[in-house]
């Protein structure tokens, strides 16, 4: 069942790298760079539980081979931010994510693909992962 | 010192059950053994900890998906230019923070606050792509590499460091 996503709701971006995280607590643009196709996927919250948000985060990582790939913490943002930025947010339900989303409409120019990571990493709060936060799923 | 402690990195990331290396991963060790030497060599001056930290996200991010999200894995070429890249920042300027993005290119980046920061990406094709935010503007574009600094990324670098 398709939902519209408004602008006052909050997306999470799952940060699996200690590096995308500076010393102090801020996003480094790195974290918000799209994929080859163009997709960025993130969580929306709705009305999702914190214990929830975080147990799809853990399942990204789930049977990860690289141990290097961990759940970190996450970067929220307000999808009106990103829509002013001329991206969109957009339903991608998965089976196991049903809050599942794909930043869209990111330009196929690499510097201008920056500039908007480096935009929304810019407006994005870090919320650090620990396990006493969530039981892992 | 540096060639010493290579034995004991290629051992350690080869390591497997007791059977010892595979041969796919003899052959990655060895392919970024000499990315590892290019980072270690192709600078004589400065930034020493950072050509260390080159080193050491090639070997990290050697294989896809090293993100979690797909990444392509980084290639040679764009190692070695990151490698060369690292060699013509001036001295007197602060280190960058190193990172490697979802292309599989290598990035610097100077920060002093979220809205005042430049990226700069160098592509295996010799390109510098940068995108700096200063307050409240933003600027981005390619420049190719030629073997200096552009004055252009050079100048906003500036802006951003001396404020």
């Amino acid at each position: 069942m398709t939902s519209i996503i408004v602008d006052t709701e909050c997306v999470a971006r799952f940060v699996l790298r200690q590096d995308w995280i500076r010393a102090d607590g801020t996003i480094r643009q790195d974290a918000f760079l799209p994929p080859k196709d163009l997709n960025l996927s993130v969580t929306r919250h709705r009305t999702l539980s914190e214990d929830e948000i975080w147990s799809h985060g853990n399942n990204v990582i789930k049977n990860h081979k690289d141990p290097k790939v961990q759940l970190v913490g996450r970067a929220d943002i307000d999808v009106g931010t990103i829509r002013r930025q001329n991206l969109d947010v957009v339903e991608a339900w998965q089976e196991k994510n049903p809050e599942h989303a794909h930043i869209v409409n990111w330009p196929n120019a690499k510097p201008d693909q920056k500039k908007l990571a480096l935009e929304l990493a810019a407006a994005a709060k870090y919320s650090a992962y620990t396990m006493e936060k969530s039981s892992k799923a | 010192m540096l060639l010493k402690a290579k034995p004991q990195r290629y051992v350690l990331l080869g390591m497997r059950s007791s059977t010892g290396l595979s041969a796919s991963a003899e052959f990655v060790n060895e392919r970024f053994a000499e990315v590892r030497e290019q980072c270690e060599s192709s600078c004589t001056l400065g930034h020493g900890s950072s050509k260390n930290e080159l080193s050491r996200l090639a070997m990290e991010c050697q294989r896809d998906d090293w993100d979690g999200y797909g990444a392509r894995a980084i290639s040679m070429q764009a190692c070695a230019n990151a490698s060369k890249f690292l060699c013509i920042i001036p001295p007197e300027m602060p280190q960058p923070a190193i990172g490697v993005e979802p292309d599989g290119q290598v990035s610097f980046e100077w920060y002093k606050d979220p809205r005042h920061v430049i990226s700069v990406s160098v592509s295996e094709d010799s390109n510098l792509h940068y995108a700096a935010i200063i307050g409240s503007s933003s600027q981005s574009g390619t420049e190719p590499f030629l073997g200096q600094f552009p004055s252009s990324i050079l100048d906003l670098i500036e802006r951003i460091v001396s404020r």
